[in-house]
């Protein structure tokens, strides 16, 4: 499968068009990661928006109790770093391969061109970025409305795990083409 | 009531970068005075209007069975609703009117007009949306990465100390909905 047919099947680029679908592959860039790769430092400002395409990149936070916490597991699909681009600040967290990975990046250069561009691009780059946050804000409402009745934080964990994943691109593609959206959201911690 | 466009700007500097910009966002709007002890938002239903909060105060609050969470105050020059204009679904928190209060409102169709006629001023008014819901996010996101992992939190229930759980669930719905001026 090429990089475009991946990206024309990620939903979160679901209104894009093909043309710009194009532009954005030809902006990205794909390269192999090994094992133990680090592409963010928890304090760091972010520099690129990363998409994985495949393998698997967890988001981790060093603890003074058990050195390092896996916060969140990331799967093909799944963007990174967005946080830290739009408010220009620290890295919350550190983003680190856990497998051999491919991941795709947009540099911060390329991504405030196309944040700050007036064009239709532009305007779907942009809302998709705010669909983002808002989808983010959302799973974390759910998790505090799903934990605060038990007062219970494991719940609160819980309940921000995805309830559907990733499992492949045909059906991706096929969620696009339909004009749906995942039903199931994995939230991401920056 | 006749609001100026320079006074539209001044006030919510960050979502209009021209008197003109402000001058087409008033003409979409609509302008609603809600009484003082309405409820403008109940949280769980749908929405996809987006207000600006122009005179009054608003206070924003969480329900779960019967535990009531309040997150704070809205004030003149901040908003509410924005997770639905930006993605039409169902509203994160119940807003409640503390004091008679003037709103001005962008519908879906206000979206889809701006989308149409005047994307720059939808582009910036996403750009500044989407600042102010990453900067609530990275708030959050700190206040519960900062217990993942920390004992503190479980030495708390251990010892039934329930003033110190009950905060960690308060700080994150602060922190959250961003109930600014509070």
């Amino acid at each position: 499968m090429t990089f475009l047919e991946f990206l024309s099947g990620v939903p979160v680029f679901s209104d894009f068009t093909q043309d710009e679908i194009h532009l954005l592959e030809q902006t990205m860039m794909v390269k192999d990661y090994p094992q133990g790769q680090v592409f963010a430092k928890e304090g760091k400002t972010g520099n690129s928006l990363h998409l994985v395409v495949e393998g698997e990149v967890v988001i981790t936070r060093e603890s003074k109790e058990h050195g390092i916490d896996i916060l969140q597991r990331l799967a093909p699909g799944d963007l990174f770093g967005l946080v830290s681009l739009v408010d220009q600040g620290p890295r919350s967290a550190s983003c680190t391969a856990a497998t051999h990975t491919k991941v795709a990046s947009l540099p911060r250069s390329a991504f405030e061109l196309l944040y700050k561009s007036h064009d239709r691009l532009g305007y779907h780059f942009q809302h998709m970025i705010a669909r983002q946050l808002v989808h983010d804000s959302r799973a974390y409402s759910q998790a505090l409305k799903s934990s605060i009745l038990a007062y219970d934080r494991n719940k609160f964990y819980e309940a921000l795990q995805p309830r559907e994943q990733y499992r492949g691109t045909e059906r991706r593609g096929n969620d696009r083409r339909r004009g749906e959206r995942r039903t199931g959201y994995r939230p991401r911690i920056f | 009531m006749r609001i100026l466009p320079s006074d539209f700007r001044q006030k919510f500097s960050a979502l209009c970068k021209s008197d003109s910009d402000a001058e087409y966002l008033l003409d979409i709007v609509t302008t609603n005075v809600v009484a003082k002890g309405d409820q403008l938002i109940v949280q769980d239903q749908f929405n996809d209007s987006l207000y600006f909060l122009w005179e009054g105060r608003l206070s924003m609050f969480l329900q779960a069975g019967e535990v009531r969470i309040a997150v704070g105050e809205v004030v003149p020059g901040r908003w509410v609703g924005e997770l639905g204009f930006i993605d039409p679904g169902p509203t994160s928190a119940n807003v409640l009117v503390e004091e008679e209060s003037t709103l001005l409102v962008i519908s879906r169709d206000g979206f889809e007009k701006l989308l149409q006629q005047r994307p720059e001023i939808l582009s910036t008014l996403l750009q500044a949306l989407s600042l102010d819901l990453a900067e609530r996010l990275r708030e959050t996101e700190n206040h519960v990465l900062k217990r993942a992992g920390n004992d503190e939190f479980s030495l708390s229930v251990n010892n039934e100390q329930n003033d110190s759980h009950e905060s960690w669930f308060d700080h994150i719905a602060k922190k959250l909905h961003g109930a600014r001026g509070a």
